[in-house]
């Protein structure tokens, strides 16, 4: 018995490390298959998000699921896989993590945002056919030139290749000369061909008793209308003076709104009295004190009430920033509107009363029937409307500069305005495409539709500021001078002759510029950070120093003065150093995430790995 | 008779039945462990060929380029081109459409077959499509005469 | 009772029979697993190893016992195999470690090299050259693992993936 339990303990210890055996094989067995498969899916990883990044330099994270298992490949444009810094920025570490099962893979490239050429301090294509020389300057990194250099030409550190072999090393398979896809660019350049060429911005002036009056309509003033919102350029030299200056207004002492001027303050205010009604009453004046003599401002009001009286329902907006607000409701029929003058009664803060003028200019009038909100008012309140827009009730652009009618440009409808008195006069500078000079001033590319600032005529920016993302496209010359400075991820277009003088164009290697010319293109004592892509017959650097890359198409091309480069200097011809000080450095370039530069990246050769 | 429980040297006829079937479930179950232990690790083996002739499919797969056209628009019919009759006359991925091996040298055994068809990211690269796109799923399949048979998916794109 | 004893003494002596028996299979069976464990794990480092070559002029030297691999980082691996049964490899220029010694040296084809045509390339006596390594396309990994009677042969093309993107020159550091 006890040998027989013996025997049996024997057997049954025998049969546990065999199950053990058979399980830890089974298991470890499916490990080896598995890490083929989990290998290949991170390697999928890699083809999506190759895929992604030449599409659109999308630079956000790619995951997937598929083969029974996930991946996700994450970009890091500063350090790769091991955390180490990148040796340049426009460089890309791209890892792929795959997970099938518990099998986890690991992959990464390293991808150039700009094409193989770009690697190299200058790369010339000698379209010219002319050897390479160069007496002054110079140039720093590995080089290459399609030609022969002249000895003590090539580069003062790193290899100076060559597709003979004369003057350098032979390099018989070198980089192509980079392919651009113009599509873009050309694309943009059409719209601002046919884009409405300069726009000259009128306004009315009044005075003593001038005045536009508007028939009445039941878009405006007559039914019920608790949706509202009025808005109006105005410019006063007397904002203090004790006597009321009315920009707006519509109603009586009744039911009505108003906007006015009165020792300082900007009110707007609304009121609709009856008892039977909203018994809104008093009514609610709201005002503020920011506003200057001498000043273009921007007024608007809101007003989105019901049939009885709410907080919050009339709203006050000064140049696109909301002010304040106070109750209100809706108004029911009331008197029509005057702009420039009361006419038919109004309701003050301070009293009643009819007559009070407005001492100055008004333009760009409009009356919308929803109570547009802070973003749309800030969004539209620098652009000429189109007149189709939704919800647009009346709109006043008083551009007519003649005659006795003010417009109703809103296309539906047409309560056009009869003018008494007021007098043609210049309005402000609103964000049109086509105006022609910029001078002391902010450009701020978003308020332009689709973010263009497009001009069919030559364009000059002077001691200004533009603020991106966006586009200037000039179908003309542009000229950009005097301390103006071009915030980053701004494209400038241009189809003529491009100056650019005593301005910072781009600000760093993250908030780059890309500049397209296609005539003679001159950076003077300026400096660029980005991506200049000259097409025209020259391009010259005097003084001036770029932080980037150059794809130059000119035949003539040189850098003169004490020009520095840093970064890479493709050019399709040559470049020839006039200036002793000049020079072209290897160096980092931006890396254009997100946006259509027109250049393809490419995959550092050498760079997979698995980690 | 002697009381044989208490005081014989012997075993009874019931001790002895009894230690023969604990011995012949020990042993059952023994050789069980022993015959599943023993199929495991056979299959493990065939597994570990398996993949390995999986992988060399593969990569010989990858080693083509990604397609006959050196640019967009790719070719719009899948498989051999004319004058393609060996392995080695396959110069980009999708010659290996229907490719096949019933016996694989070395390991008789074992057989290949190959799928490629265009697939697009937008439908996680399930759904196959019938127009040209920047991605092939490529599907390999290594069967065996009485293993099931290890099947691997990659896409490839033409890079960048 | 003379019936019990003999019954005793016959099952006695199966139960050892089957006892050894077993343990034979049990053991042979283990060092079969342990065989083929090591051989599967030399071959997959190898296999992985060299699809992470970062270029194809980094196979200088190579030939059909010898495999020089660079992968993306610099560092430098190789892989040699010796009669009668080495397998060995070495991480950069440190001594070299053993993958296996079950390796059947004369029964395998060891490293080949195939050009982008997929025609043989040759090594030189010394090994692959700068010129020829720098043809070389695709490999093949040809070993044949042997422990007494059991045999286990592994083969497999290996096509590194930076050969796709180009060869690594100066300027793309």
């Amino acid at each position: 018995m006890a040998s027989t339990m013996g025997i049996f303990i024997i057997l049954s210890l025998f049969a546990f490390y065999l199950a053990r055996f058979s399980i830890t094989e089974s298991r470890t067995g499916g490990y080896y298959m598995v890490d083929i498969k989990a290998r290949n899916l991170a390697m999928t990883g890699i083809e999506h998000a190759m895929q992604s990044y030449k599409a659109s330099r999308n630079i956000s994270n790619i995951t997937g699921n598929f083969n029974n298992g996930s991946y996700s490949v994450s970009f890091d444009t500063q350090n790769n896989e091991a955390g180490t810094a990148l040796p340049h920025s426009h460089f890309i570490t791209v890892k792929s993590t795959a997970t099938i099962n518990d099998v986890e893979r690991n992959l990464r490239l390293i991808v150039s945002s700009m094409p193989e050429a770009f690697l190299f301090s200058f790369y010339g294509n000698n379209s010219g056919s002319q050897t390479f020389t160069r007496s002054n300057g110079t140039i720093s990194g590995d080089m290459f030139y399609n030609g022969n250099v002249q000895s003590n030409s090539g580069t003062n550190s790193g290899v100076t290749y060559t597709s003979t072999g004369t003057g350098g090393t032979l390099l018989s398979s070198p980089p192509s000369f980079p392919t651009l896809d113009i599509t873009h660019y050309e694309a943009l350049l059409t719209s601002a061909a046919s884009a409405s060429g300069a726009y000259n911005n009128y306004a009315l002036d009044f005075n003593s008793s001038d005045y536009v009056g508007i028939g009445s309509s039941s878009d405006i003033n007559t039914g019920i209308h608790g949706q509202r919102t009025v808005e109006a350029w105005f410019r006063t030299n007397n904002k203090d003076s004790s006597t009321r200056q009315v920009i707006f207004e519509v109603g009586g002492g009744t039911r009505g709104l108003n906007i006015y001027i009165h020792s300082g303050r900007l009110y707007v205010g609304g009121w609709n009295r009856r008892s039977d009604e909203s018994n809104w009453t008093p009514g609610t004046w709201i005002y503020t004190t920011s506003i200057q003599n001498n000043q273009w401002h921007h007024v608007a009001l809101t007003l989105s009430g019901g049939s009885s009286v709410s907080a919050n329902a009339l709203k006050m907006y000064l140049d696109g920033n909301y002010m304040t607000s106070g109750n209100g409701s809706q108004l029911w029929s009331h008197n029509p509107t005057n702009i420039g003058r009361t006419r038919s009664g109004s309701r003050y803060h301070n009293g009643t009363g009819n007559g009070y003028t407005f001492n100055g200019k008004i333009d760009e009038v409009r009356i919308w029937n929803v109570a547009r909100t802070a973003s749309q008012i800030a969004a539209k309140k620098d652009t000429v409307l189109a007149g189709n827009e939704d919800d647009l009730t009346a709109y006043y652009n008083f551009q007519e500069n003649t005659g006795n009618t003010a417009n109703d440009t809103q296309t539906q409808s047409n309560n056009d305005g009869s003018i008494s008195n007021a007098s043609w006069t210049n309005g402000p500078t609103l964000s049109k495409m086509g105006s022609t000079a910029f001078t002391n001033t902010t450009i701020n590319l978003n308020s332009y539709a689709n973010t263009q600032l497009l001009a069919n005529n030559d364009l000059t920016i002077s001691g200004s500021t533009v603020n991106g993302p966006g586009y200037i496209v000039v179908n003309g010359n542009l000229n950009i001078s005097s301390n103006t400075t071009i915030n980053g991820n701004i494209f400038l277009i241009c189809s003529g002759n491009l100056t650019i003088s005593n301005s910072q164009i781009g600000t760093g290697l993250g908030a780059a510029v890309v500049i397209y010319s296609k005539g003679a293109a001159d950076y003077n004592s300026s400096t660029v950070y980005g991506l200049i892509i000259s097409k025209g017959s020259s391009l010259e650097l005097d003084g001036s120093t770029v932080y980037g890359a150059i794809l130059n198409y000119s035949s003539s091309f040189s850098l003169v003065g004490n020009s520095d480069i840093t970064g890479s200097v493709i050019s399709n011809s040559s470049v020839d150093f006039q200036g002793n000080d000049a020079s072209i450095t290897r160096g980092n370039i931006p890396t254009f995430s997100g946006l259509n530069i027109g250049l393809d990246p490419i995959v550092v050769p050498g760079s997979y790995l698995e980690y | 008779m002697k009381n044989i429980q208490g005081t014989a040297k012997g075993f009874t006829l019931i001790e002895v039945m009894v230690s023969l079937i604990l011995l012949t479930l020990s042993f059952m179950v023994f050789l069980k462990a022993l015959n599943t232990g023993k199929t495991v690790r056979t299959h493990s083996e065939l597994r570990t060929v398996q993949s390995v002739i999986l992988n060399s499919m593969e990569n010989q797969i990858r080693a083509r380029g990604y397609d006959e056209n050196s640019a967009a628009p790719w070719s719009s019919s899948l498989g051999k081109d004319s004058g393609e009759t060996a392995i080695n006359h396959f110069d980009d991925i999708d010659d290996f459409h229907q490719y096949t091996i019933n016996e694989v040298s070395e390991h008789p055994a074992f057989g290949i077959s190959v799928a490629v068809t265009y697939v697009s990211a937008s439908s996680g690269f399930h759904t196959p499509q019938s127009n040209q796109t920047d991605y092939k799923s490529i599907m390999v399949r290594v069967s065996h005469k009485t293993l099931s048979a290890m099947t691997d998916t990659m896409i490839i794109s033409p890079g960048l | 009772m003379i019936i019990v004893i003999v019954a005793v003494g016959i099952i006695g002596s199966m139960s050892a029979t089957m006892l050894f028996q077993g343990a034979d299979i049990f053991v042979k069976e283990t060092n079969r697993q342990g065989f083929v464990s090591e051989a599967r794990s030399a071959f997959w480092r190898l296999m992985r190893e060299t699809q992470g070559q970062s270029s194809s002029a980094d196979f200088i030297l190579s030939d059909q016992n010898s495999l020089y691999v660079k992968n993306g980082k610099g560092d430098l691996k190789d892989f040699q195999t010796g009669s009668p049964d080495q397998f060995n490899f070495r991480l950069g220029t440190g001594s070299y470690n053993s993958l296996s010694n079950s390796l059947g040296y004369s029964q395998s084809n060891g490293f080949t090299f195939y050009n982008n045509n997929f025609n043989v390339v040759s090594p030189s006596s010394g090994g692959l050259t700068e010129t020829q390594a720098k043809t070389v396309h695709l490999s093949k990994l040809d070993l044949t693992f042997i422990n007494d009677m059991d045999t286990l042969s592994l083969t497999s093309f290996v096509y590194p993936h930076n050969f796709r993107f180009g060869s690594k020159m100066s300027y793309h550091d």
